[in-house]
């Protein structure tokens, strides 16, 4: 190991962050392969080491000899200082090689207040922070993940990004790479050609005007880039790359468990949730592979927790075949299963039969908003009967914690739906008493999660504002008001955070500069309320001229020309406005598979889009 | 059921496993070599290990170990090879043994502490550190929860030797308590050399040579 990081690391409140040499890590010899690729998730290990892209990633590109690729995170405050006293770059994990001298330098932008840490991370490598002065092809810079359905607010500190999922057309791009290493070429040069690979994004080819009033005129190609440019998606996931193995961590992470992923895209169309829109269509492995992938992966580690993964798991459609297969093996090596994202009109004996085999902690149920009338505006399509109902079951099976997600500041949301949301509470906590099998003794416990609503791209609210910080904090309160339970615990994140999220979720590029300037008044790992300070973001904005109210509180018109307009999630803005009017209207649009909604992802004729019986539009 | 004590070293990257993950770190490679061991009832169940002593985060060790009890009868041997084919970089499992002393015996430590000041040599370092052993008091506070304790480390050294690592640092020998009466954590010493000598050294590597019984007899 290297003396001075070695040094660094006896000082560290916890080494094990940046030691690298976990149980399938993997080690090449550097002098073997061509392209050396950093994978850096912005943020701290144990944040990014549970985020399964990263390790399908990971996994894929080391399957190749030629490249070796490595991961990088953000270092804890403790540690930078460190790294900065001591004039050590960062480093990556394996190697412990500076991540300037690597081939390619890719960051997954799994949310906006990540920006800040991408720059901070760029900083400490010891490279400038804007693409344009960084003039080699060697390190490139990339990025990808869901953040890059509008990366305009960050689009000059990267030299390109990948739209949609990543699998193929990354091996695409590191042969290009290759090629273009090997011929010596200028960045520019390579740049010209990777624009030409579906999925890959140039914004130094996309030059954007600005109308008199700040919005956007037009976002011009250049260089025969494309004028839009089309998201990439994996259509046969049984056929498709999944690691065998994960890296095992030595300390606790956020989610320390094999993942089985289960399917991508979600059938649902809740209005308010991007994912829902951009993983789009849903796509579901069969029982065979999810049951062959979880075991490989639990063999390999020793987890003795599997997790199926997806958007909604209890969606899938061939769930109890899947875990009754899984069960036989699961059970004599002691492995339990965990469900994510459980809906509550889902919730059948089975998975709870699963469920309390871990027991671990409450159930958790998203309804997102209190009332019906808003849950049809949002699209969630369950009832309070079907709450109710899923928590009676578990409820007389012994469960005495519920833990509820709900939002407030949705589009057309009335105090009366704020208070619904306690109200629901309350129901829950009445009906725990009204059930003579509870735990005597034991009293219940509902914890009530509320998060401040944030428009994102390619969603049916995407024109929508968001609600003042003042009227975000008038809502807040109002939940304090009407609560009278002593059984019933709230939870929010603060105003400030959701503000700057919806500020750089809907923002353009006139945005780099404010995100530069926040980021040299010491702003990083903003997602992290310690570090985050509204005040620093605010006056960077109010420095580049910029109002926050314009990118976060005002409503667009429908003619708008928005800035991600040029990119292509395959959703057309014709069915998001539709959506959008249905809303308005608070009527509910059924799943894809009660009938085709005409999203405009049919076209790409996969998954649920070519279920039998479909009838497409 | 026998009980059996797996004997391993903990070097390189491995020194940064805090004990909490190194117990995680264990189970897991017990469960990929599918070696048959007593496990913990209950919700959760796990592999049931007991450590002889837990090794402050930094420090290399080279003969710790953990006791297991196996549910079928393994060759020892057998549980050598199956389990270092699934441990990470920096651990490795030196032998098997049936226990021979409790784990309660345990009174201290020998380690060896290697020194390096940039600049200065072998010989040089070895008489700055020799001043500092020469008084009576080599003092340190240490911080518990709840308050502040003045120890003098001094006359909790029991043997200590000079000695030179293989390319001329020196390397300092030295017995600590060690186990659940008293426990001597060695970066203090290192923290009282510094305070002592108003340096901080360039180098400072702590290793944990042998875990000692009461009457000094090496732990097996």
């Amino acid at each position: 190991m290297k003396d001075r990081i070695k040094a660094l690391l006896s000082k560290a409140q916890k080494p094990a962050r940046y030691c690298g040499g976990e149980l399938n890590s993997v080690v090449k010899d550097k002098g073997r392969v061509d392209v050396r690729f950093a994978f850096c998730f912005p943020d701290i290990y144990e944040v990014g080491m549970s985020h399964l892209g990263m390790k399908i990633l990971y996994g894929l590109l080391n399957e190749r000899e030629d490249v070796w690729c490595e991961r990088v995170f953000a270092p804890w405050e403790d540690m930078e200082e460190e790294m900065r006293g001591a004039g050590v770059p960062l480093f990556a994990l394996e190697s412990q090689d500076r991540v300037a001298d690597f081939d390619i330098i890719g960051f997954t932008l799994q949310y906006e207040l990540c920006y800040t840490t991408v720059l901070n991370m760029l900083d400490l490598a010891g490279l400038p922070v804007r693409a344009a002065d960084r003039k080699a092809l060697t390190p490139l810079v990339i990025g990808g993940g869901p953040c890059a359905c509008n990366p305009e607010p960050v689009a000059e500190f990267f030299d390109l990004f990948v739209l949609g999922e990543g699998e193929e057309v990354i091996l695409e791009l590191i042969d290009l790479y290759k090629e273009h290493k090997r011929a010596g070429s200028s960045k520019e040069a390579f740049l010209r050609q990777a624009a030409k690979i579906e999925g890959v994004y140039v914004p130094s080819l996309y030059s954007v005007s600005y109308n008199p009033d700040g919005t956007v005129r037009e976002v011009a190609a250049r260089d025969g880039a494309p004028e839009k440019i089309k998201k990439r998606i994996i259509k046969n996931l049984d056929k498709s790359y999944y690691p065998d193995k994960f890296v095992v961590p030595f300390i606790d992470i956020v989610h320390d468990r094999a993942m089985a992923e289960l399917m991508r895209g979600c059938i649902r169309g809740c209005r308010f949730c991007q994912a829902g829109f951009i993983y789009r269509p849903a796509r579901e492995k069969s029982p065979e592979t999810v049951d062959r992938q979880g075991r490989a992966l639990c063999e390999s580690t020793g987890y003795d927790e599997v997790s199926l993964s997806s958007l909604s798991s209890t969606d899938y459609r061939k769930l109890n075949e899947l875990m009754k297969r899984m069960t036989e093996w699961a059970d004599k090596d002691k492995v339990s299963m965990t469900l994510p994202s459980l809906r509550v009109d889902k919730v059948t004996p089975e998975i709870v039969e699963q469920l309390k085999k871990v027991r671990r902690g409450g159930l958790t149920f998203a309804p997102e908003a209190g009332t019906q009338r808003m849950r049809d505006i949002i699209n969630k399509n369950v009832t309070e009967e079907q709450l109710l109902e899923t928590c009676k079951i578990a409820f007389e099976a012994g469960w005495t914690a519920v833990k509820l997600y709900f939002m407030i500041g949705l589009p057309f949301e009335t105090m009366e739906d704020v208070e619904g949301i306690v109200r629901l509470a309350q129901r829950l906590v009445d009906l725990y008493y009204s059930i003579p099998t509870r735990q005597k003794g034991r009293p219940v416990k509902v914890t009530v999660s509320v998060a401040s609503f944030v428009p994102k791209p390619f969603t049916p609210f995407q024109w929508e504002p968001q609600d003042s910080p003042e009227m975000l904090r008038e809502k807040q309160a109002r939940l304090l008001e009407v609560n009278t339970s002593k059984h019933i615990s709230k939870k929010w994140h603060e105003s400030g955070t959701s503000l700057i999220e919806a500020i750089l979720a809907r923002g353009d590029r006139r945005l780099c500069g404010a995100i530069e300037r926040a980021w040299r008044k010491g702003c990083r790992l903003d997602s992290w309320e310690q570090f985050f300070s509204l005040d620093a973001w605010l006056r960077a904005l109010e420095e580049e001229g910029l109002s926050g109210e314009f990118y976060a509180n005002r409503r667009r018109e429908i003619n708008e020309v928005l800035p991600w307009d040029h990119l292509d999630f395959g959703v057309t803005k014709s069915f998001l406005l539709r959506e959008l009017q249905l809303a308005q209207k608070a009527v509910a649009t059924g799943n894809c598979r009660e009938k085709c909604s005409g999203c405009g992802l049919a076209a790409e004729r996969g998954g649920v889009c070519l279920e039998t019986g479909q009838d497409m539009v | 059921m026998k009980q059996v004590r797996i004997w391993f070293e903990k070097k390189g990257r491995a020194r940064y496993i805090s004990h909490l993950d190194l117990n995680r770190t264990m189970a897991r490679a017990i469960r990929r070599a599918r070696l048959p061991v007593w496990h913990t009832e209950g919700f959760n169940p796990h592999p049931h290990i007991v450590f002889s002593l837990p090794a402050p985060l930094g420090i290399e060790c080279c003969r710790e170990s953990m006791d297991v009890r196996l549910i079928e009868d393994v060759p020892l041997n057998d549980i050598e090879e199956r389990l270092n084919a699934q441990l990470p970089e920096g651990l490795k499992i030196s032998g098997v043994t049936e226990p021979k002393m409790k784990i309660s015996a345990i009174a201290f430590a020998r380690y060896f502490l290697d020194f390096a000041f940039e600049g200065k040599s072998g010989d040089e370092v070895k008489s700055l550190l020799e001043q500092c052993l020469d008084g009576r008091e080599l003092i340190i506070e240490k911080k518990t929860k709840s308050k502040t304790a003045v120890l003098n480390l001094r006359e909790k050294l029991k043997d200590f030797a000079f000695d030179k690592t293989p390319d001329g640092r020196v390397r300092f020998w030295v017995v600590l308590p060690a186990g659940s009466k008293e426990n001597i954590n060695p970066a203090l010493l290192v923290l009282a050399f510094e305070r002592e000598l108003n340096a901080e050294f360039d180098i400072a590597e702590v290793t944990r040579e042998r875990l000692l019984t009461f009457d000094g007899k090496i732990f097996e």
